[in-house]
């Protein structure tokens, strides 16, 4: 009888005790993401949330570095180059999974998998990268293309393994974050449930007439052919007059 | 009025000042607007000379940095911007612009050197660079230009002007035009009438066939050039390929030989490229481009090459047709003609009304093409198929502007301060 109570009692300081560190742990990280200005060029903005109004929470996340990773469809680029020019200021870092070509027009290229990498500071996260439209195969009718920009994927690196009081939903799933070499189980990264205050972002870009062919074609042509043939007549003409010029200065 | 002759009349070292402090102020202005403005005002390739400049700092490659397309010469020249401040390029941009306006000044002068006011006339032709706002622009923005043009305007102060006297004067100006030709393709475009201009040609219709063919033939100055330009070309060319291999003949030349970019711009082309874009094995419209653009270059060359005293105009007009021509244009490569208009600009006999009109025709042309080109790119507004008009109007109003000016083009006119009796029509 003696024992069954001591074992009740662990039981429920343990079960306490969890109950605690759950509390603290309620993943309540609200992000915001926006695209700003409008056209081709635009800013791509993340404001993270930690529980900034709870403060036992907000205190886990604090320092922690966080790794937020983002695909960009194929008809969005941004550019390692343009960001470390004008990284925001609290963006540390920022690691492209592949070389990006800012060149090709979306039928030819790939979405791209961007990683963004930022330290909590006072329970909260503010972050933006430049982001561009490509061009677009021009279809008949033209119009408009839409490019789907899907939520981030919230991934945390925390120091004195704070987060491991932290009981996760699910099993700790894959990420890209850490090396390959690295087990599921030693990823110093782990990904963080966060609730999405903005819906799926899109960017609507402008594409072509493919009916505006024959016409473009045919008035580029014309337009070609006889301002070259205006040209060429027009220095015939010149030459033709100061030869003559000439000829009556030799004459007088 | 009086004013305005006043202050043109300013002697010309303060004009350079003016011009100097212009450019060196719009440079310091350029870190405050673009750290305050969305749209910045550095050009987005001063940007990469200087990530290629740091790799080239650092012994790595210059092409690491995507989209560097120029020669390696550019990211060494920009060494220093690495090494002192972000906007030391820029400044030395400026220099280049300065030190161009200095050659053109004497360029113009030893043209004209037999005839009274060279000096003047000399003067007011540079300030068409020294306070030519898309110069200024161009160069304070940070785009690379100014450095071939300057090396185009010394191979033809070598050649057309006894500041070197001998041949060592064809070996210079050969020598220099190597280093364009380096540096930018599009001089080389220019080799043929400079050559040209070399000769000695007395072809008429009575002129048998063997006579004329006879005189064709290469002379010692038009060899020496030749051997000159080629022989720089190579050598730096084979440097930097030794040094980067073939990733260096590829960025550099054969990228731009073959350049296809759909994105909106100037071209007349733009639109048909755009629509087609990866469905024509052979583009029939390009093509008639390309064959009227040949003739147009091979007439112009004949036609004002072969003399001496016309060389600067055909030259002018041969740039003016590659870039009306190109199957890409943007602002800068405008400064390609208008570093030679102020060696031709002082032949034109058109009443200042005229000149004005087409100056203001063009820039409206310019400008109706950029307001379309504002609607797609930062309103995201479906307007393609006018940006195409408006480039067609674009087209047709620098083949009609070139046109007045082929109509108008009076060698020795010199602002009409040459000839005191003028009589100036407007045609």
């Amino acid at each position: 009888m003696k024992n069954t109570n001591i074992t009740f009692g662990i039981l429920i300081s343990v079960l306490l005790s969890n109950g605690a560190v759950c509390k603290t742990c309620n993943f309540n990280i609200k992000i915001t993401q926006t695209l700003h200005n409008e056209g081709f060029h635009r800013n791509l903005s993340y404001y993270i949330d930690f529980a900034s109004d709870d403060e036992d929470e907000k205190l886990i996340y604090e320092d922690c570095v966080v790794g937020l990773e983002q695909i960009l469809p194929a008809g969005v680029y941004a550019s390692q180059d343009e960001i470390k020019d004008k990284r925001s200021k609290d963006l540390i870092d920022t690691i492209f999974q592949k070389p990006v070509n800012i060149e090709l027009p979306a039928n030819n290229a790939s979405p791209i998998r961007v990683q963004l990498f930022s330290v909590v500071k006072g329970g909260k996260i503010d972050i933006y990268i430049p982001v561009h439209a490509r061009y677009h195969r021009a279809k008949k009718g033209g119009g408009t293309v839409r490019n789907i920009i899907p939520s981030p994927v919230l991934y945390l690196m925390c120091s004195n393994k704070k987060l491991d009081l932290c009981d996760f939903p699910a099993a700790a799933s894959e990420n890209n974050l850490c090396k390959n070499d690295i087990t599921r189980e030693l990823c110093p990264w782990k990904e963080i449930p966060a609730i999405m205050v903005t819906d799926t972002l899109f960017l609507d870009v402008p594409i072509g007439n493919i009916d505006h062919f024959y016409v473009v074609a045919w008035g580029t042509t014309v337009v070609i052919v006889v301002g070259s043939l205006y040209l060429l007549k027009t220095i015939h003409r010149y030459k033709v007059d100061t030869e003559q010029k000439l000829r009556k200065k030799l004459k007088t | 009025m009086d004013k305005l002759n006043k202050f043109i009349n300013w002697d010309f070292q303060t004009h350079l000042r003016i011009g100097a402090l212009i450019r060196f102020l719009l440079v310091i202005y350029s870190s405050y607007h673009d750290r305050h403005f969305d749209v910045p005002y550095t050009d987005v390739d001063y940007k990469v000379f200087i990530d290629a400049a740091k790799h080239v700092y650092d012994g790595n490659s210059p092409y690491k940095r995507h989209t560097y397309r120029y020669s390696p010469l550019i990211a060494y020249i920009l060494l220093p911007a690495t090494l002192i401040s972000r906007c030391a390029g820029k400044k030395l941009f400026c220099i280049f612009d300065i030190l161009i306006a200095i050659a053109l000044k004497k360029l113009v002068e030893r043209q004209l050197r037999h005839k009274n006011n060279a000096s003047t006339i000399a003067t007011y032709c540079a300030l068409f660079w020294i306070y030519n706002p898309m110069s200024i622009a161009i160069s304070s923005r940070g785009n690379a230009d100014s450095v071939p043009c300057l090396f185009v305007i010394l191979s033809i102060l070598f050649l057309q002007t006894d500041i070197v006297t001998g041949l060592i004067k064809y070996v210079l100006s050969g020598f220099f035009l190597g280093i364009s030709i380096h540096l930018r393709l599009y001089p080389l475009a220019l080799s043929f009438p400079m050559y040209l201009s070399l000769g000695d040609y007395k072809i008429n219709r009575s002129t048998p066939i063997l006579a004329g063919l006879a005189s064709l033939m290469p002379n010692k100055k038009q060899i020496i050039l030749t051997l000159t330009c080629v022989v720089t070309l190579s050598l730096l060319t084979w440097a930097m390929y030794a040094m980067y291999g073939y990733e260096f003949l590829f960025e550099t030349y054969i990228y731009h030989l073959f350049r296809k970019d759909t994105k909106h711009n100037f071209s007349v082309l733009f639109y048909y490229s755009y629509l087609t874009m990866d469905h024509l094995s052979f583009d029939v419209v390009k093509t008639i481009l390309q064959i009227f653009e040949a003739i147009i270059l091979f007439v112009i060359s004949l036609a004002f090459g072969t003399k001496a005293e016309t060389l600067p105009f055909a030259l002018f007009c041969q740039l003016v047709i590659l870039v009306t021509y190109n199957s890409v244009m943007t602002s800068q490569y405008f400064i390609w003609f208008l570093s030679l208009l102020p060696l031709v600009v002082h032949s034109f006999k058109m009443k200042p009304a005229k000149a004005f009109l087409l100056f203001i025709l063009w820039l409206s042309a310019q400008g109706a093409w950029l307001f379309y080109a504002y609607l797609l790119e930062f309103k995201s507004r479906e307007v393609f198929i006018f940006i195409w008009l408006k480039s067609v109007v674009f087209f047709c109003s620098n083949i009609f502007i070139l046109a007045q000016l082929i109509k108008s083009y009076t060698p020795d006119y010199g602002f009409g301060q040459i000839n005191e009796k003028s009589d100036v029509k407007n045609d």
